[in-house]
């Protein structure tokens, strides 16, 4: 979600960054350098063309004295045109091209013209260029014509005026394509032709080919001025200026557009500015939030070190007292199973202590009996008898009596019953001493608190401590060979007490068998098993019966701890438990214990 | 093992073996018995058994005076014992000789087996022979005027009519409340919140049964409960307490003669089921005042001597003229 946010407002930023760009290219659009060369260029070929004009009178008059004057611009001509193509194209478009197009036309029909002229006035120079010489050898010609016959010398004087006139004309033609000039010189050029025949024959050739020149002249002269006319009316400085106006209106047209641009730039600006100022303030916002937070969360943060302080110390109060109540709870556990336990082992205690108590009080009152009856009428008797003179009559008497006592005491077994009562005495001590041992050996409270165990031992003094609770039960032991377990014995034996007595409470009255088991696990382990035939644990109770607190049976007669307490002292002994039951069927509890283990034992 | 020593006893005595008493013993262990036998076996003719079920076969065969049963047993515990002695043969005085009891059995054994005392193990011959002794007086006594059982089936409504009442002694007031509720059905209920108000009552008016309330702190009303047995055996108590000290209840059975004991809470009609059957119970001693004999509680003089005890017992025993006014009989005292 957020990389697809970010991917947006990246888009966004860059799309507005794009158009600002796009803008100020636009903006940038006219190259007032480009439009400068342009205007020079056509400045230039303006100026170009004058001086071509120029050339192009020049060469008329003869000023020039070659035709490369006229000729040289077009290589410039031709560069300008292709710079002035590419610009047009790029800046006018090929609409613009028609404009070009003109211009080129108009320069190439100059060009043409030009040529045309080049090879007219070519032709005009040379006729006038033979005129003068011509004039002068026919007029030496006539000369010695004049000398040698003198006969039609006025023929050849007129015809000598004539020719001088004819060159005057054509000269002052070739200057001033005057019209009367031309006229009169069409008629002195027709006199001299008429006057032909007249000649001398020597004069005839010369005569004709000066008049063809003279003609020449007249003819190329105006061909020549029909030329420059044409060449003065190709519109070169129009089409100039066209395109020249057209670059202008271009360029301004751009200039306009660029100038839009700029105002679509400076608005585009302010927004970006004004978003930017938006985006500014949201931040300065978002910062002054952020600050206020800040300080909310450093005051917050103080008061919260003092809360977390405060909130600390109430829990570990509490977890303090929970652990104290935990204990609590745990040691009225054990108060309850020793309790429990000790009202059986007192009932257990109190049977041979009643009966030894009993009989050897019956002993006592028949030792009392014995020797105040049996034994003082017997020392009376054996007083009587060791007198010298024994009255006999008294003597039979108490022989009689004393006989009588024993008969009575041996028929009422007295001393069969003493024999036994002191027997069953001895047998209730030692009861007593062996009940006495195993409690030692259960609780093991004079011994340290890890040591190494035999596990049956603790079974057999369990055994004999929950024998009030087994009174009814047939317990099967089938024990195998197990190594001594590193263990805490009293607690252990608790574990057994509990597993025993839960197994003794969940069989019935008749019938009740418990097994206990015990041998080595494949995984080293030593393995204890308690199983019964009793109720079973029904499945829905069945993972619930390690848990603290959870008991099946009514109020008051469990804390509902013990199996949580078997539970947590298999697993400080780095052992495990187990249960598997069925209803209806029994219960089978295995213990697993490490033979060595570290024991995770608090003190 | 079975002892049936009636060949041993023929041996003993041959002459004596129809005058003298019987006594049942009932414990698994034999060496009990044993030394039980030792202490009666020239007094009485001794029945002796570990099993219950022989135990019972010997009370139908020989209705013995006394029996005498342990509490702790394989297959019968001493409270079913009793239960079923009860009603096999229900003029044999019962006993239970326990070393050690839970509360639940003692009330089960004062409710159900309706036992004439608790005798701890281990004992002191003679007082367990005094106790015998007196026991065996009593059962003498029954078996030659034998009673009917106390019949239930007498019609309430004549509860209700006569001036039997039953006296409610408690604190509460709410409590009181309450038992004057489920009780109010079968008999006329008085209510009293101590000992004097208790003790004008007694005076006043004809009182059969007393129910108590009793606090674990209350040794005034436990006081009271002993020296009116003494004084007053026909009158009935029962007691109703929440504390779960079973040797302040083997004190109510064994001095006062608690005639039911509840531990609270309880379900109200079984007050009420008690308070008839004390009722009938009550007109049955009327009828038979021999049978009160049973009622027969220990009297140490220690509880007679105090300041308290001998203002109580002044109040009391002018309450005997007014006994003696309702009814001719005059009840045997200790």
């Amino acid at each position: 979600m957020k990389i697809v946010r970010w991917l947006l407002v990246a888009a966004a930023l860059s799309s507005l960054m794009a158009i600002l760009a796009w803008l100020y290219v636009k903006t940038q659009a006219v190259n007032l350098d480009r439009r400068n060369e342009i205007v020079l260029h056509l400045r230039e070929l303006k100026a170009l063309d004058a001086q071509w004009n120029v050339d192009t009178l020049k060469s008329r008059m003869g000023i020039n004295k070659n035709y490369d004057p006229i000729t040289d611009p077009l290589v410039s001509l031709r560069a300008i045109e292709a710079d002035l193509e590419t610009e047009t194209q790029t800046w006018l478009g090929n609409a613009s091209l028609g404009t070009l197009d003109k211009l080129k036309k108009a320069f190439a029909e100059k060009t043409d013209l030009t040529d045309q002229f080049k090879s007219q006035n070519a032709i005009l120079r040379n006729s006038l260029r033979y005129l003068p010489t011509g004039t002068e050898s026919l007029k030496t010609m006539i000369g010695e014509l004049e000398s040698e016959n003198a006969t039609g010398s006025e023929t050849l004087a007129f015809l000598k005026t004539q020719v001088s006139d004819m060159l005057t004309d054509v000269l002052k033609f070739n200057l001033i394509p005057d019209a009367g000039i031309a006229e009169r010189l069409v008629q002195s050029l027709a006199v001299l032709e008429k006057l032909q025949p007249e000649y001398p024959a020597a004069l005839a050739e010369p005569m004709t080919i000066l008049l063809n020149h003279a003609r020449v002249v007249i003819r190329q002269r105006s061909a020549e001025d029909e030329l420059l006319k044409a060449l003065a009316e190709v519109p070169t400085v129009a089409a100039i200026d066209n395109l020249g106006n057209e670059f202008e209106q271009g360029f301004q047209s751009a200039l306009n557009e660029s100038q839009q641009y700029r105002s679509y730039l400076f608005v585009y600006s302010i927004l970006l500015l004004v978003l930017l100022a938006y985006a500014g303030w949201r931040l300065t916002r978002s910062y002054k939030l952020i600050a206020a937070i800040n300080k909310d969360l450093k005051i917050s943060n103080e008061t919260l070190e003092q809360r977390v302080e405060e909130r600390t110390a109430e829990l570990s109060k509490a977890l303090y007292s929970l652990q104290e109540s935990e204990a609590h709870l745990i040691q009225a556990e054990k108060m309850a199973s020793l309790g429990q336990m000790i009202a059986g082992v007192a009932h257990e205690i109190n049977t041979p202590l009643a009966y030894v108590r009993s009989g050897f009080e019956t002993v006592g009152q028949h030792l009392s009996e014995l020797v105040s009856e049996v034994i003082a009428e017997s020392e009376k008797l054996v007083k009587l008898v060791g007198l010298e003179k024994p009255p006999i009559a008294q003597l039979q008497a108490q022989y009689l009596k004393t006989r009588q006592l024993q008969q009575q005491f041996s028929e009422n077994q007295v001393l069969e019953e003493l024999d036994n009562l002191v027997k069953d005495g001895v047998h209730g001590v030692d009861q007593i001493s062996e009940l006495v041992v195993n409690l030692k050996n259960f609780s093991r409270l004079d011994r340290g608190k890890v040591v190494q165990f035999d596990l049956h031992e603790g079974l057999k003094s369990t055994l004999v401590i929950a024998k009030h609770l087994l009174k009814d039960k047939t317990v099967k032991q089938h024990f195998r060979n197990i190594p001594p377990v590193t263990c805490a014995p009293s607690q252990i034996n608790q574990v057994f007490l509990n597993l025993i007595s839960n197994a003794a409470q969940a069989t019935p009255q008749q019938g009740g068998v418990i097994y206990l088991l015990t041998g080595m696990h494949p995984s080293g382990k030593v393995k204890i098993e308690v199983v019964d035939n009793g109720s079973g644990i029904p499945e829905d109770v069945l993972p619930r019966i390690f848990d603290p607190f959870f008991t099946t049976k009514e109020i008051g007669k469990g804390t509902g701890l013990g199996l949580s307490i078997v539970y947590k002292i298999i697993q400080e002994h780095g052992g495990t438990i187990e249960v598997d039951s069925k209803v209806g069927k029994g219960t089978k509890f295995t213990v697993l214990l490490p033979v060595d283990t570290e024991l995770a034992l608090a003190a | 093992m079975v002892g049936r020593p009636e060949e041993q006893a023929t041996k003993d005595a041959p002459a004596a073996i129809v005058t003298r008493p019987k006594i049942l013993l009932l414990d698994d262990e034999e060496r009990i018995l044993k030394s039980l036998n030792a202490i009666f076996r020239f007094k009485y003719q001794v029945f002796m058994t570990t099993e219950g079920i022989d135990a019972l076969e010997i009370l139908k065969q020989e209705r013995p005076n006394l029996v005498i049963s342990d509490q702790r047993m394989p297959r019968m515990s001493g409270v079913d014992f009793l239960r079923q002695a009860k009603a096999v043969s229900p003029n044999t005085v019962r006993i239970l000789l326990t070393g050690y009891s839970d509360l639940a059995s003692i009330i089960g054994s004062i409710n159900d087996g309706e036992v004439y005392r608790f005798l701890n193990k281990p004992w002191g011959n003679q007082e367990i022979q005094a106790v015998v002794g007196d026991a065996i007086a009593i059962g003498v006594e029954l078996a030659k005027t034998p009673a009917p059982e106390a019949k239930m089936d007498m019609p309430i409504v004549a509860a209700v009519e006569s001036d039997e009442a039953v006296l409610i002694i408690g604190s509460d007031e709410d409590e009181t409340r309450r038992l004057i509720a489920s009780v109010r059905g079968t008999a006329k209920c008085y209510a009293a919140k101590n000992l004097g108000e208790a003790l004008k009552l007694l005076n006043t008016h004809h009182i059969a049964i007393i129910i108590a309330d009793l606090k674990p702190a209350d040794s005034e009303s436990v006081v009271l409960l002993k020296l009116l047995k003494q004084e007053h055996p026909q009158i009935l108590t029962i007691a109703l307490g929440d504390f779960a000290d079973s040797a302040k209840v083997v004190e109510l059975i064994n001095r006062a003669k608690v005639y039911r004991y509840m531990i609270k809470p309880f379900k109200p009609n079984m007050l009420e089921h008690y308070v008839q059957s004390a009722l009938a119970q009550y007109r049955a001693y009327q009828a038979k005042p021999a049978l009160l004999s049973q009622q027969k509680s220990e009297s140490p003089t220690e509880d007679r001597q105090s300041a308290r005890a001998q203002s109580i017992l002044r109040h009391l025993q002018g309450l005997r003229g007014f006994f003696s006014r309702k009814s001719d009989s005059r009840f045997p005292v200790s």
